[in-house]
């Protein structure tokens, strides 16, 4: 367990804005000042134990979270697209926000299939149920979630003529990973599979559609249904591998080292999947902090955007979010395939690029009342703007070909902050989580 | 913090307060006749330069002030007026008026009175490219001891009197008249019986070194007073704006010949051509029953022939049913073109590429009429005034009730009675059944809920109708009960025993060729009862919506008519998705945006009717806007 040790901050490594806010930024989106402050003040642990167990949601979010069901029944896709970031932009508990979004990638189900809002907003919502849930359990709801069935052709799934989609993508994507079952595997899966269908938006069983019949799947023989498909495979060393590198390329960065792997997978297993130990042994360990990982990850549009709002503590239209997000390329719930996005270097283009500088331009010159955030912070100078603008968008650590840009702005404390941001968010260093 | 009443209320708050401010009581009586303005004591306009761009009067504002006192003083408080209060700045001011009439001993009704005076106007001048307007404020107390004492407690409190005396660093007199500056750049001085305000300091000391001479004022400018004999005696307020120097001014970056966008070239082309050719802009405001009327006048050359189909023949014009008889009438939009002249004249009235997609639109319209060209054999059928009518929907047929409700929009268009195409009416009804199947294909092949055709017969007409399926079955899906309120619905659901659906719904539209007209309705309810109302519902299977003594009229001109009671219907049943649309689109918290709406709804419990009438006569253009208010607010009824 010595990959994954607690972190202890040292005269090394010590616990200061730099650590705090790359901790954030990992376990939610980019910081405000007063986030930071507060991880400072709390500690390390502390910080990890209350992102983890989630804090009470704010009024905001408890308003915007009700009028989900309106948005669709009104099958209002792309309202209930902006929805869904607005309510990332006011969560108290971001890592539950980021880990819903986790799973949404990891499941990848599209509206483009789907075709229901309501649908993929009970899919959303089992997301965030078990965002740091019992993976096993989670596998279970999605099996029987309707959009899913809708998406891998679970109706279409009838003894005598099984349909191995959701099989498939079961072993291949949720679970196991390629080269860890067979194509045999994947025939007998689908026929547990058979009559798990949907109707009018719920689970329904279709007895008659079910194939009851002896199955051998993973080695195993029996009369299988899918629940025994989903233990089977949950029992596989290779599921647990899967998620914990998941889990790390999200929390650390891309491509985490294998033994750090081996270390996380272990624990799944014998923590039945529990999903928030494996996040809070990653977040809270000396890992986390090596500087390998520093600004290690490109940030997914989801979390640049809402981190530019968030911290800015900034009020935002949330069709204009939406569509900021979709065209830097990740449109939610309409993932390109059922692999998800591809992530990391995959986001930065010059195109995507072209769109998250003027995403940060509209968000700095627009909405952003950097009088207010000057009162708030008692920026009384400029110096102090440019600091603070420094420090909340790249921890202080400033590359010297923007100290002179920085330098360069002038005027009225609350114009240098405008100006200082906006050169800093339009950086590539502001890229990177 | 944000204030609960946002930008969205700035303007019925105007109007609002316009209309509360304005509107004399004047139930039961007679207006007084509309006399030309006599010029025979001290007005404004002897303050103010010749040469200013742009002027706008208060007739006796103390008076109308004295005479609707009751109102205001009844509104203020109510919540409505409450949350506009409430803004900083409006707060600020009112605690400003309250400190000043107390130090003089009078309430801040008094006080407000004696500070607008007899006649109150505002001027803008132009300082040249780049620079701000200059803005000059002239007040004419009728009370000037009592306006005299108020300000020499704003004097005081500036700092620009003390001890009885001016302070001379910050004033100097100027051809006799003692003249304050206040930071940053406001100016004024009390000369005769008149304040004097302004942003600009040599615009002041000019028209104190005029007023002596009489010379380059604007009360003797030869074309302010040629303009003003326009004004009735009874006008309220009035506004002239020098249009020829404005274009003078805006030199090459003035404005563009013709319109680039093909829709706008044709509604507003013969305005945009008024406008740009006229030399001043008139309005004027007078009282008429319950409300306002606000009169606008461009006087120019006449159109030139290539426009000639902005003021269609009035003997070619139609006769238009009172729409607001409907069922639920939220509004009508009435036009009178000849549309056949404007797209024969397309290339002279719009730009090219906007001529260009006129072109292209009116190609692939004809190949809907099947041998026919839409603009040599369809449009020439088609006689003014088009008219768009919207009314609240009932989804009687619906299978699922959307959410926001829209109201229904039904277009119609008048037809020659002796059409010079044969068979006329078989060639729309069969162009209107394909351009109804393409819009389905279009739907289906991008997901959306399609609809059934169907041909009906109502009032001995035949009509061709759409129906939307099941939208459970088109969606998919309903809600599951943990993602929705009991039942798996949304909370704002309309109608409980017909499922929910997109906004989609709102749109199943609906065709029909009568002898004399061509509709398209977007509902099937409305465009039964614009047919009844077209044949005064005197046909087997009519019923009646609009009654033949409903009465019809001659109708030229344009008009745009808004119905408040039906707008504020519409805005009660879709108070919910209003709501969640500015608590998503603006950021803000349920009680802020309920409280936005809930103002919008009381705000327009005030009004009644507000309609607009504009028509192009020779060389005069006339746009008339009259406001309606309600003798008690609707909701109190």
């Amino acid at each position: 367990m010595d990959a994954l040790r607690p972190f202890e901050p040292s005269a090394a490594r010590p616990w200061d804005h730099a650590a705090a806010s790359h901790l954030l930024r990992r376990a939610g989106f980019a910081p405000s000042a007063l986030e930071v402050a507060r991880a400072l003040e709390r500690g390390p642990a502390r910080t990890v134990a209350e992102l983890v167990d989630g804090a009470e949601e704010s009024p905001r979010h408890v308003e915007l979270d009700e009028i989900g069901a309106t948005l669709a029944v009104r099958d209002d896709i792309a309202g209930l697209r902006g929805w869904w970031l607005l309510r990332m932009v006011h969560t108290r508990r971001p890592l539950h926000a980021r880990m819903a979004l986790f799973w949404h990638d990891w499941f990848a189900t599209s509206n483009e299939k789907v075709g229901s809002a309501a649908l993929m907003l009970q899919q959303l919502r089992t997301f965030e149920r078990h965002a740091l849930g019992r993976f096993g359990d989670l596998v279970r709801a999605v099996s029987q979630d309707p959009a899913m069935i809708v998406w891998l052709d679970g109706d279409e799934n009838v003894r005598g003529r099984p349909n191995e989609n959701y099989a498939r993508e079961l072993f291949e994507l949720f679970t196991l990973g390629v080269g860890n079952y067979s194509e045999t595997d994947v025939r007998e899966a689908a026929r547990a599979f058979t009559g798990w269908h949907q109707r009018q938006g719920r689970f329904h069983f279709v007895e008659g559609a079910h194939d009851a019949g002896e199955k051998t799947v993973l080695g195993t023989r029996g009369r299988l249904d899918g629940d025994d498909v989903i233990e089977l495979a949950l029992r596989q060393s290779a599921c647990a591998a899967r998620l914990a590198r998941g889990l790390l390329a999200e929390l650390l960065g891309p491509e985490p080292p294998e033994e750090l792997v081996r270390t996380l997978g272990g624990r799944l297993r014998a923590t039945d999947y529990d999903v928030a130990d494996a996040v809070r042994t990653v977040l809270g360990g000396a890992e986390l902090f090596d500087g390998r990982w520093y600004r290690a990850r490109i940030k997914s549009p989801v979390e640049f955007a809402v981190g530019v709002v968030r911290s800015l503590e900034m009020g935002v239209p949330a069709q204009s979010l939406a569509q900021a997000v979709s065209e830097m390329g990740q449109r939610l719930f309409e993932p390109p395939s059922v692999k998800g996005w591809d992530g990391h270097r995959a986001w930065l283009n010059s195109a995507t690029m072209m769109v998250r500088m003027n995403g940060a331009r509209r968000a700095v010159q627009g909405g952003f009342d950097a009088e207010a955030l000057c009162g708030r912070y008692g920026l009384d100078s400029a110096a102090a703007a440019r600091e603070f603008a420094a420090r909340l968008a790249l921890d202080g650590r400033v590359p010297d070909a923007l100290r002179g840009l920085l330098a360069d702005a002038s005027g009225p404390p609350h114009e240098v902050l405008r100006s200082a941001l906006l050169v800093l968010m339009s950086s590539p260093e502001y890229q990177m989580a | 913090m944000r204030s609960s009443a946002t930008p969205m209320h700035l303007p019925l708050l105007l109007v609002a307060l316009g209309g509360v401010l304005l509107t004399r009581p004047a139930v039961g009586q007679k207006q007084p006749p509309a006399k030309p303005r006599v010029t025979g004591t001290v007005t404004a306009a002897a303050y103010l330069p010749a040469d200013v761009l742009f002027t706008a009067t208060l007739s006796a504002p103390d008076r109308q002030l004295a005479a609707l006192r009751p109102r205001l003083a009844s509104f203020a408080e109510e919540p409505a007026a409450a949350a506009i209060l409430a803004r900083q700045e409006l707060a600020q001011g009112r605690l400003m008026l309250f400190g000043l009439a107390g130090s003089v001993g009078v309430d801040v009704w008094k006080a407000l009175g004696a500070v607008l005076g007899r006649e109150a106007a505002i001027a803008v001048r132009s300082r040249g490219p780049g620079q701000a307007p200059a803005v000059m404020l002239v007040l004419l107390p009728r009370e000037p001891e009592l306006f005299d004492r108020l300000l020499e407690n704003v004097h005081g409190l500036a700092g620009l009197r003390s001890e009885g005396k001016p302070n001379e660093a910050r004033s100097t007199v100027e051809h006799g008249v003692r003249v304050y500056a206040a930071p940053p750049n406001a100016f004024h001085c009390r000369v005769d019986d008149a304040l004097l305000l302004s942003n600009d300091r040599p615009m002041l000391l000019e028209v104190l070194a005029a007023r002596g001479s009489g010379s380059g004022l604007l009360a003797s400018a030869k074309r302010y007073a040629g303009a003003l004999v326009r004004v009735p005696q009874n006008a309220l307020a009035w506004a002239w704006l020098d249009a020829k120097r404005l274009r003078e001014l805006a030199g090459e970056t003035g404005l563009p010949d013709r319109i680039d966008n093909p829709l706008g070239g044709l509604l507003f082309g013969g305005w945009w051509e008024m406008l740009r050719k006229s030399d001043d802009w008139l309005a004027w405001m007078t009282p008429v029953s319950n409300g306002v009327a606000v009169r606008v006048q461009a006087a120019a050359e006449a159109l030139p022939g290539t426009h000639a189909g902005f003021v269609p023949d009035a003997r070619r014009t139609s006769t238009v049913p009172d729409w607001s008889s409907l069922d639920g009438f939220v509004g009508e939009l009435r036009l009178s073109r000849d549309w056949h002249d404007l797209f024969a004249q397309r290339e002279a009235l719009l730009t090219l590429s906007a001529s260009s997609d006129l072109a292209n639109f009116a190609t692939t319209v004809s190949t809907l009429f099947g041998g026919l060209d839409f603009i040599h054999d369809v449009l020439p059928q088609v006689r003014p005034p088009l008219q768009l009518v919207a009314a609240e929907q009932k989804f009687s047929d619906a299978v699922g009730v959307p959410t926001p409700r829209l109201p229904a929009f039904a277009l119609i268009a008048p037809l020659r009675a002796d059409p010079t195409v044969p068979g006329l009416p078989q060639r729309l009804d069969s162009g209107s059944l394909m351009a109804l199947s393409l819009i389905n294909l279009d739907l289906a092949q991008k997901g959306q809920p399609a609809y059934m055709l169907d041909v009906q017969r109502h009032a001995g007409q035949r009509i061709f109708v759409t129906r939307f399926a099941d939208p459970s079955a088109t969606m998919g899906m309903r809600m599951a009960p943990d993602d929705a309120s009991p039942a798996g619905r949304a909370p704002d659901d309309p109608e409980p025993d017909k499922p929910p659906a997109s906004v989609r719904y709102n749109f199943a539209p609906a065709t029909a060729v009568l002898p004399e007209h061509f509709v398209i309705a977007t509902s099937t309810d409305l465009l039964r009862e614009v047919i009844d109302a077209l044949t005064d519902g005197d046909e087997q299977g009519g019923n009646t919506a609009v009654p033949a003594s409903a009465g019809k009229v001659r109708a030229t001109g344009d008009r745009l008519r808004l119905d408040a009671a039906g707008l504020r219907r519409l805005l009660l049943e879709n108070r919910e998705a209003l709501v969640i649309n500015r608590m998503l689109e603006e950021d803000r918290s349920r009680e802020s945006a309920e409280t936005e709406i809930d103002v919008a709804l009381e705000l327009l419990a005030r009004f009644a009717e507000l309609s607009l009438v504009a028509d192009i006569a020779g060389d005069t253009a006339t746009a008339r806007l009259e406001i309606h208010m309600r003798r008690s607010p609707a909701n109190e009824e």
